[in-house]
This record gives structure tokens, C-alpha cells and sequence, in this order.
């Protein structure tokens, strides 16, 4: 099969050796790649009950089955790793040009076994791999660890992934960055890579990857970028990116605000996507091979704050997290928030979320002063923003608190904190209301990683019949429209079929934001990239009980892990009404209603009541190797 | 009667078509009994626009033949999800 190597990588950080496993094509119609991948590794060599930091945890960095193949919109690659944020299986997923260097450079996974002795990185080129001392950069910062691996490797081609100090530090959320701008951002994968001494991956390839009809992947790449690009979603995706959405949450009454006490930020203007492009906006930046150069970049440069343009811009959620979720309306204290977090490689939603969190609980007086340091953790406070970022990643004084994440911090400072904090399976809440768009709010509550907001498409893409989503999937079998807010057994079958292609998109290296619906390549298209790279027919039949696949492994490894139906809860809050906005004393989710959604989703995808996988189901999708007890 | 009507990103581009403004919100006098339907048709939003557009009245959604009132707000926002 072509587009791929049919090679994984094995590293034992341990004694400083590697190995080689060649995978046929059947390895790779069956587990496709990302998270198929290393479900796979995870279920085989991951016993149960360990600890997240251990060095018995894998750490997977898997290429998707199209990742690197020059088409519009594929540069994604997966992380995966047991989380030290859910205790559960983790997974993120990151664009730029990491993923398809390691594709050129002969492999398609990395698989990290054990605890390095000493802190060191890996140089893997073109099939080789070198274990690099780390001692001169254990402890810097991104930036500057970026530069010094490019000028001791003397090749400024290298892709690199790595953590900052907050990685280093194990800080429970904890991330992964690309090349300084493309994140594996949530989980805590970046905690797990640095409980094994690994500081960074640095990858080089010099051969091209072989496709079966190169000319095909060429036509539908210079078709994205043409007609793709008159598409309205593209079009705004590259002008103002994600951002964008800013003025549409609060609008519709549903930006998170002051700890989600609030759905409308009377500031949002000062916040907006618009603002910040032309405030303090420069040219957008892409990934590999796309079209629509969606990420933002930011500089700013004033006496009292710089933010530097190589650590990118702030997304939507960056936005909301760093600034209405904690009611900061100073774009540049978010823009330096973010550039902060992405120098010591933090999340940015879960950190603006556990900041929020400690600022509720100073509110209601369950932190005192002398608890935070001196700090005033209030609302609106900028200034103490950027120090908690800083004391978090260091994990010094209440940092050290905040770094365990907003559920263990609320379960350590006892009494009523726990009611002020927003997470499923101890994830953080991206900044999306799940009480506009439940579908959202269904895919947060069973998301195998905890809440997360890139999980199927949001619910206003189906909102008519003529919606774009409605017109562009019904190779999916998606027929007719569904409303945003109704928790309808038509919704719960809608979010069925698009959390599988969601997952499936993530698999095959794919970004949501290329591909229908959120994007301008069809489906249709995206087959006709399958075959053109790989030179064997694999049918939209296969590819989603490919994704089913990969959803049912890590829904087994969550249970091997304790999780219980119990677990996929929605918080609260969003069985209540909304504070103030537009939609003040409405909204509220049917408690009842959202229950019974999840029943008929297990019921669906032929788990048991309990959200088991049955046995049946565990056969049909051919995983009976894995050892699993009902 | 008054009402306001605001869009954001492509959709601002058919409120500049009808007012010499650079602001994304205008204030218009429509007949009484005007639905969303009325609006759509007086600003010369295409069909294929809107597969892509969100319209809230007040910050709620609505069916189009809905009768809008006497200071009420008509909003149109692009599809947006994710980020």
C-alpha cells in the first residue's frame, strides 16, 4: 500500500534503544492511524491501573493514514498516552508540518517505552534514530530550546516536537508543542513526556513520500485551493480564524463569561475576532499543503507588553478562556497569556479554565490571600493572570495546586469548591455552551478524553434542511435537520454517524477545517485523496467501522481503567438557566431528557446499559484479542 | 417601526451594499408584521449564503416566517463551531 511506510517505531528510553515493526496493509485498513494506532500499542502493552507518570505509560505519536500526503487540509498527527488529566485514555491532535515530516522520514508512529536516566531528545531521520543529550536544554524555555536543536543538528529543515518547563514539571495539562504553534493541546500529554525525561522529537526526512497517482492528490490540492477557497467558511477561516466565533457566542447569549456564571460578556467587542485582527492581527500562518491558513499571529509591542509572533496568536478558545471566562477585555494581556502558556507549553483552556476556578473560589472566600500568595484572584485582575501562568508551569506556590487541574485543586481544597468547577472525566470544558448546541453538549459528556470541543461538527451546521452540514453529509446518511437545542432521539442518531466521522477524520490526518462540514472538501473528495495515495480501494463502509473500531477500543481501555457510565455526566450548570444575555432565565438542558440521549446513544453503538461494550459488538468489530472481562 | 439589524464577518458586506456605513449595524423601518423572510429579501442575501448563516432575533433562533417587533434586533452570523 501506498502514502504509507508500513514501519513503526519503537524507542526503549531505557537503555537508549529502538526497534522497527513493519505492519502490512490490513494493520492499517483495520486501525488506519492516529488514535486507531495507538489504541492498538496501548491495549497491548499498557497493563491496567498505572499510573500516568509512570514509565510503564506509552507515549504515541501516530501519523493518520493520509498525514503528509500533499492534498489540502491533512497535516494532522495524533499524541496518545494514558492522561494524567482524566486517568484515562488521552489523545490530542495537532496540524503544522511535524506529522508529515515523519512520514518522510520513514515512519508512520513513534511508540515511547519506559523513563530516560537522564533528560535527553531524539533526532529520527530518514530511518535512523540518535539519542541526543538534553542537559543544555532541560529547564528552557520553547523558543529558545527550538533554535538550539536547529543550530547542534545544523539543519533548519528539522520539524520538532517539545515541552516547555510546564511539560518538564509534569503539570497535570500539560502539552505538546509543533515547530512553536501547532498543539497536541489538551490531555496532558506534554506531563507524560516529561515524567520520561523525553524533552523533545526532532524529525527530518528527505524522501518523498511514495502515492499511488500523485496527479490526483495535485488536481483536488489546486481545486481546494481555488474553488475550496470561495467556499464562506474558508474564506473566514483564513481572514479571521477561529476568533471569529467570539461575537457569535456572545451574541447568541453563550460565550462563557466570569467562570460560566455568565452567558454574554458585556466586553466582547474588545475581545473580538475582528478587534484583534486589526488591533494587533498580522498574516495569517498554515500547515502543511493547506489552503486556508487559518492561525493567527500576533505582535505587540509596547513599553510595558511585547508579545513575540513566533509563538502565533490566540484561538477562539484561547480568547474566551484567557479572557471573558476570567473577564479580562485587554486583548494584549491575552495575547501574552497565550504566548506564555505556549513558551512553557500549557493548555490554554484548561489553564484559563483552573485560573476561573480559583478566582470563583477567592469570590466566595474558599482562598484566602495568604493561600494565593499575595495574590488578589479576582475577576477582571490582568495582572495576576500572567504570574499564575508563570507559577503554574514552575508549579510554585498556589501553582503548584493549580497544575493538578481544576478537579483535583477543587477535591484538595475540600468544602463547596467542587460546585464551581466545569469538567468531564476530570477535563477541563472548552468554551462552548452545550445548552445552544447539544450535540456539543452530548459529545462532551461521552468524549472517551473528557470534555472536548473538536469531538463531530457543532449542532448550527444542521440547523435546516438547506444547512451546509445537511447538504454536504448524506453519504453519512444525514438527511434532514435537526434544531440546536433539542435533545431528540434524531439528535442523538445525528451525533452517532458525526462523532464517527470526526474520529474518522482524525485517523486519516484529516483537518475538520478542510473537509465537509466544517470545511470545502467533499467526501467524495476525501475518498478519491484515499485511493489516490494509497492505490487500493478502502470503502466509507470500512473507514467508519474503522472509527467505531478506535471508539469502542478506547471506550474498553477507559473501563479497564475505572470509568463508569456515571462519567459521562454533563456538569450542573447546564441544567439550569442562564444568569443574563439574550437567553437570561431560558436554556436550561432537560436533565431527564439529555440522560435518556445517552441511554439510546449506548443502545446504539451496542453497548449495554451500563455504556459497556457488548460482547456481540466487541466480536463484529474484530477486537476480540483484547483482554476485556465484562 | 425601528428595529436593528447587525451581521458579522461575509454577512457585514450586505449591510455596507445598502448604507454608506462601516459600522455592522444599522437601524431600518420596516412595515409592521415583517418576518426574518422580509429581512433576508431586503438586504439580497442569496440562497447559497445562507446555507452558511445563523439568524437570531434578540440572540434566539426562530423559523423564518417569524414576526419581528417594534426595537427588536435581527442578527446574522456565519456558521461557526470549533476552535
Amino acid at each position: 500500500m501506498d502514502g504509507i511506510n508500513g514501519k513503526i517505531l519503537k524507542i526503549h528510553l531505557g537503555n537508549k534503544s529502538y526497534e522497527i515493526e513493519d505492519k502490512d496493509e490490513n494493520f492499517y485498513r483495520k486501525y488506519i492511524g492516529g488514535r486507531g494506532i495507538a489504541l492498538y500499542y496501548m491495549h497491548k502493552e499498557i497493563s491496567d491501573n498505572i499510573d500516568a507518570f509512570s514509565p510503564k505509560n506509552l507515549l504515541i505519536f501516530a501519523a493518520g493514514l493520509l498525514t503528509g500526503v500533499p492534498g489540502p487540509a491533512i497535516p494532522r498527527y495524533t499524541v496518545c498516552a494514558k492522561s494524567p488529566l482524566t486517568d484515562g485514555f488521552g489523545e490530542s491532535e495537532a496540524g503544522g508540518y511535524w506529522g508529515p515530516e515523519l512520514k518522510r522520514a520513514g515512519f508512520d508512529a513513534i511508540i515511547i517505552k519506559g523513563k530516560a536516566e537522564k533528560p535527553l531528545y531524539l533526532f529520527v531521520k530518514d530511518g535512523k534514530v540518535e539519542f541526543k543529550e538534553a542537559k543544555n536544554i532541560w529547564g528552557k524555555e520553547t523558543g529558545e530550546v527550538e533554535d538550539i536543536i536547529k543550530e547542534e543538528l545544523g539543519d533548519n529543515k528539522i520539524k520538532i516536537a517539545q515541552i516547555g518547563p510546564g511539560g518538564e514539571n509534569m503539570v497535570r495539562y500539560a502539552n505538546i508543542t509543533n515547530e512553536l504553534r501547532h498543539y497536541n493541546g489538551r490531555t496532558g500529554l506534554g506531563g507524560v513526556m516529561g515524567s520520561k525525561n523525553l524533552k523533545a522529537i526532532a524529525v527530518r526526512g528527505t524522501k518523498k513520500l511514495k502515492l499511488a497517482n500523485r496527479d490526483k492528490v495535485v488536481e483536488i490540492a489546486r481545486w481546494a485551493a481555488k474553488e475550496g477557497m470561495e467556499n464562506p467558511l474558508a474564506d473566514l477561516l483564513h481572514k479571521i480564524g477561529t476568533p471569529a466565533t467570539v461575537m457569535g457566542n456572545n451574541e447568541a447569549g453563550a460565550l462563557p463569561t466570569r467562570n460560566w456564571q455568565k452567558g454574554y460578556y458585556e466586553d466582547a467587542e474588545k475581545i473580538s475576532g475582528e478587534t484583534m485582527q486589526e488591533t494587533i492581527g498580522q498574516s495569517p500562518e498554515g500547515c502543511f499543503a493547506c489552503p486556508v491558513r487559518c492561525k493567527r499571529k500576533v505582535k505587540v509591542e509596547e513599553k510595558d507588553i511585547k508579545v513575540d509572533p513566533r509563538y502565533g496568536g490566540p484561538e477562539y478558545e484561547t480568547i474566551a478562556a484567557m479572557g471573558s471566562l476570567l473577564e479580562i477585555n485587554d486583548l494584549r494581556i491575552i495575547a501574552k497569556a497565550n504566548e506564555l502558556c505556549n513558551r512553557y507549553t500549557i493548555d490554554t483552556i484548561s489553564t484559563g479554565m483552573t485560573i476561573a476556578f480559583a478566582m470563583e473560589c477567592y469570590e466566595k472566600g474558599l482562598l484566602t490571600k495568604e493561600e494565593t500568595d499575595g495574590l488578589e484572584l479576582k475577576f477582571g485582575n490582568s495582572k495576576v493572570v500572567l504570574s499564575l501562568i508563570k507559577k503554574i508551569a514552575k508549579r510554585k506556590g498556589i501553582g503548584d495546586l493549580l497544575a493538578e487541574g481544576s478537579l483535583r485543586a477543587a477535591k484538595e481544597l475540600g468544602g463547596q469548591a467542587k460546585r464551581y468547577v466545569y469538567q468531564v472525566k476530570g477535563q477541563e470544558l472548552p468554551m462552548h455552551d452545550p445548552r445552544v448546541k447539544t450535540g456539543v453538549g452530548l459529545q462532551y459528556a461521552l468524549a472517551d478524553y473528557g470534555a472536548d470541543h473538536m469531538k463531530a461538527a457543532h449542532d448550527s451546521f444542521y440547523e435546516k434542511d438547506d444547512s451546509y452540514g445537511t447538504l454536504t453529509t448524506k453519504a453519512l446518511g444525514i438527511y434532514s435537520h435537526v434544531k440546536p437545542e433539542s435533545t431528540s432521539e434524531d439528535k442523538v442518531r445525528l451525533f452517532k454517524v458525526l462523532d464517527l466521522y470526526w474520529s474518522l477524520l482524525d485517523m486519516l490526518g484529516a483537518c475538520h477545517f478542510g473537509f465537509v462540514p466544517r470545511g470545502a472538501v467533499s467526501i467524495e473528495q476525501l475518498m478519491q485523496l484515499i485511493s489516490a495515495s494509497t492505490g487500493v480501494y478502502i470503502s466509507l463502509y470500512e473507514l467508519m467501522q474503522g472509527a467505531e473500531r478506535a471508539t469502542d477500543m478506547a471506550r474498553i481501555f477507559n473501563i479497564k481503567a475505572g470509568f463508569t457510565s456515571q462519567d459521562d455526566q454533563l456538569p450542573e450548570i447546564f441544567f439550569t438557566h442562564f444568569n443574563n444575555g439574550p437567553l437570561k432565565d431560558k436554556g436550561a438542558i432537560n436533565k431527564e431528557k439529555f440522560k435518556k440521549a445517552i441511554k439510546l446513544r449506548y443502545e446504539m453503538m451496542g453497548w449495554n446499559e451500563s455504556g459497556v461494550p457488548r460482547r456481540s459488538k466487541i466480536t463484529e468489530l474484530g477486537l476480540d484479542w483484547i483482554n476485556f472481562e465484562q | 417601526m425601528l428595529i436593528k439589524i447587525k451581521a458579522y464577518g461575509p454577512l457585514k458586506k450586505y449591510i455596507l451594499k445598502k448604507r454608506n456605513t462601516s459600522s455592522n449595524e444599522i437601524k431600518i423601518d420596516i412595515d409592521k408584521d415583517s418576518t426574518i423572510e422580509d429581512i433576508v429579501n431586503y438586504l439580497e442575501i442569496p440562497e447559497k449564503e445562507l446555507r452558511f448563516t445563523t439568524i437570531l432575533i434578540n440572540g434566539m433562533r426562530f423559523e423564518k416566517n417569524k414576526k419581528i417587533l417594534e426595537g427588536d434586533t435581527v442578527i446574522f452570523l456565519p456558521l461557526m463551531g470549533g476552535g
